[in-house]
């Protein structure tokens, strides 16, 4: 398991006049060397829920479990403390006491994260990652991640070549300004940043947002060869063709909570698009046809082809 | 950063937010003006500023603004104000002044750290009103009724639709750059950039990582906003009407009197020479010799 979410509940700026809650106990995991989508309506709490991987966010309560490393509330010590409160406290209801035992169980089982490790291993790309570049030149704001995480200089300069090298930008743009770049340039090297660091698992929060089709089919691509050398992928997409094409597991969120986790074309054969998810055209087409009265077998179809032999197979039993 | 609730508006529906913006804006001048008003006796001079401070929590408590997101804004004066009580320890003097103890060779008095608290309490007297006129006053409310204050100017043809709009840009860009900023320091973060600890020259280059990031964002989105408006044929020179009619209500009149009356009463006191520190210490030594 490289992901346990453990009752996990989170507000935003609590005690405040902005306070809102935005994550409602989540119990959810994430294996190893999968390919993980997240989807759901705008404010469902995905971008929340990526953010406690690698404690850019900490849960108000619960724990994340991440790479056998706790990441808990407070402090894991004063957590274990409060959690023996709840047990012991008369005013706290048996479910209360029952969710405070487990996640003390769990708690004394792992040790707490170290913030610089759990950074290194967990690479996040956020939405518009080229808005985070700085450096005077790309090669350098490549290697700000590594060097930030205690590699020598030729070290982090390496890294960063080989990352820049795997999103297919050449030497050629090793010293120009990353601001001169054309936004899919931008945003390519601002990715390779993250790769440098060479996390084992790496979460997309909307990388392709923004992109023309091609360069995002490209990005996925990229994506997809980076699970494929054994890397856990989380991506938060709002395009279904990329669930559909590239994701091993799909997860949705709806209102704070994980309504669901499946695999996509279990999600997809089974559910119309109506409520949280839109449905990828192919589906789309093939519900379509089997309301009006086609006797599809949809969860035997994978994708177009299979589709028009199916198609075939009906007109030639017709 | 998503704490930080200084310059945001808190939708509510209170009688502080129902009033007019002009007369909420030009109470925080009257009242501001209030806060430098200095009395002989420096008794008199924290009796003075502690009516202030109970009237801005009562404002404060009617307009539903939680007085803990005050004193949360002040954690970053506590710094400015230890540098400011040193420098005056050092410079501040002032004919009458009273040793309080030495320190080897060096006397404090008493007035450098008057001083300074007169610049604390001031300072947190400014932000309670800034903090109570922005949490209640939606911005663009707020610009019309500078606007409306500066109307004579225009018949100098000084600018002032511009300057308005201008500034509730301004206004409208705080919240906007405020999350932008936790958005770059979350980036950066998940690249190893730590905020809050490091050596100095660590420190400087994470700042480098927020800023730079930072104006580039917030010139793209200027650059798109003024697109987005001269594309939906905005004309600063233009005559314009207005979608909200600002009102002169009742309530209004009533607080605007309530305003006058508080101003006139301070004016008088420091007319007067009004000193109610002596008044105060013996009902203090009459309450305490009651519970003896």
């Amino acid at each position: 398991m490289a992901v346990k979410f453990r009752h996990v509940n989170f507000t935003y700026s609590p005690k405040s006049p902005f306070e809102h809650d935005a994550l409602f106990d989540i119990n959810l995991e994430i294996d190893k060397n999968s390919f993980t989508a997240v989807i759901g309506h705008t404010g469902s709490g995905k971008s929340t829920l990526i953010q406690h991987i690698n404690a850019l966010l900490l849960p108000t309560s619960g724990v994340v479990n991440v790479n056998q490393s706790l990441i808990t509330p407070v402090r894991i010590r004063k957590y274990r403390r409060k959690l023996e409160k709840i047990i012991k406290s008369k005013k706290k209801t048996n479910e209360e006491k029952d969710i405070a035992k487990s996640l003390l169980e769990e708690s004394n089982k792992f040790s707490s994260y170290k913030k610089k490790k759990l950074r290194s291993e967990v690479g996040i790309v956020f939405q518009f990652p080229e808005y985070q570049l700085f450096e005077e030149t790309v090669l350098k704001d490549v290697s700000f991640g590594p060097r930030n995480f205690g590699k020598s200089k030729e070290e982090a300069l390496n890294l960063a070549k080989e990352a820049l090298n795997r999103v297919g930008i050449d030497e050629t743009y090793y010293e120009r300004s990353p601001f001169e770049l054309s936004g899919g340039e931008k945003r390519r090297v601002a990715i390779a940043g993250i790769l440098a660091m060479k996390p084992n698992i790496l979460i997309l929060d909307e990388p392709t947002a923004g992109l023309d089709p091609l360069s995002s089919q490209k990005m996925m691509e990229l994506f997809f060869e980076i699970y494929k050398q054994g890397i856990t992928i989380i991506l938060v997409t709002h395009d279904m063709n990329h669930v559909l094409n590239y994701a091993t597991h799909v997860v949705v969120m709806k209102d704070g909570k994980v309504e669901r986790k499946t695999t996509p074309r279990e999600l997809f054969a089974n559910i119309k698009g109506e409520d949280v998810i839109s449905l990828p055209p192919l589906y789309k087409f093939m519900h379509e046809l089997a309301d009006r009265g086609c006797p599809l077998k949809i969860d035997n179809i994978n994708n177009e082809k299979d589709l028009a032999k199916a198609i075939k197979e009906i007109k030639g039993h017709a | 950063m998503r704490n930080i609730s200084l310059g945001r508006y808190l939708p509510n529906n209170t009688f502080i937010h129902r009033l007019d913006p002009r007369l909420k804006f030009i109470s925080l001048i009257i009242m501001m003006s209030m806060v430098f008003f200095r009395f002989p006796s420096v008794g008199m001079n924290f009796i003075y500023y502690g009516i202030l401070f109970i009237v801005l929590l009562i404002l404060m408590m009617i307009s539903k603004i939680r007085i803990k997101s005050l004193f949360k804004q002040l954690k970053a004066l506590w710094f400015m104000m230890i540098f400011l009580l040193i420098i005056n320890l050092f410079t501040y003097r002032v004919p009458e002044q009273n040793e309080l103890f030495t320190i080897g060779k060096f006397i404090v008095y008493d007035a450098p750290i008057y001083q300074t608290l007169y610049i604390f309490i001031r300072l947190l007297l400014m932000v309670s009103l800034t903090m109570i006129l922005t949490s209640t006053t939606r911005p663009l409310d707020l610009t019309s009724a500078i606007e409306w204050f500066m109307y004579p100017l225009k018949l100098i043809k000084f600018p002032v639709h511009q300057i308005a709009m201008t500034l509730s840009l301004a206004l409208r860009f705080i919240p906007l750059l405020l999350d932008e900023t936790g958005r770059i320091m979350n980036a950066q973060e998940s690249r190893g950039v730590d905020f809050k600890g490091g050596k100095f020259s660590e420190k400087i280059r994470a700042i480098v990582s927020l800023m730079v990031p930072l104006f580039v964002t917030a010139f793209t989105l200027s650059e798109d906003l003024s697109f987005a408006m001269e594309a939906r044929g905005y004309d600063p020179s233009a005559k314009r009407t207005r979608y909200r009619i600002m009102k002169f209500r009742l309530g209004d009149l009533f607080s605007f009197v309530f305003i006058l009356v508080c101003l006139a009463g301070s004016i008088l006191l420091l007319v007067f020479r009004v000193d109610f520190a002596p008044f105060v210490v013996n009902l203090f030594d009459l309450v305490k010799g009651l519970f003896k």
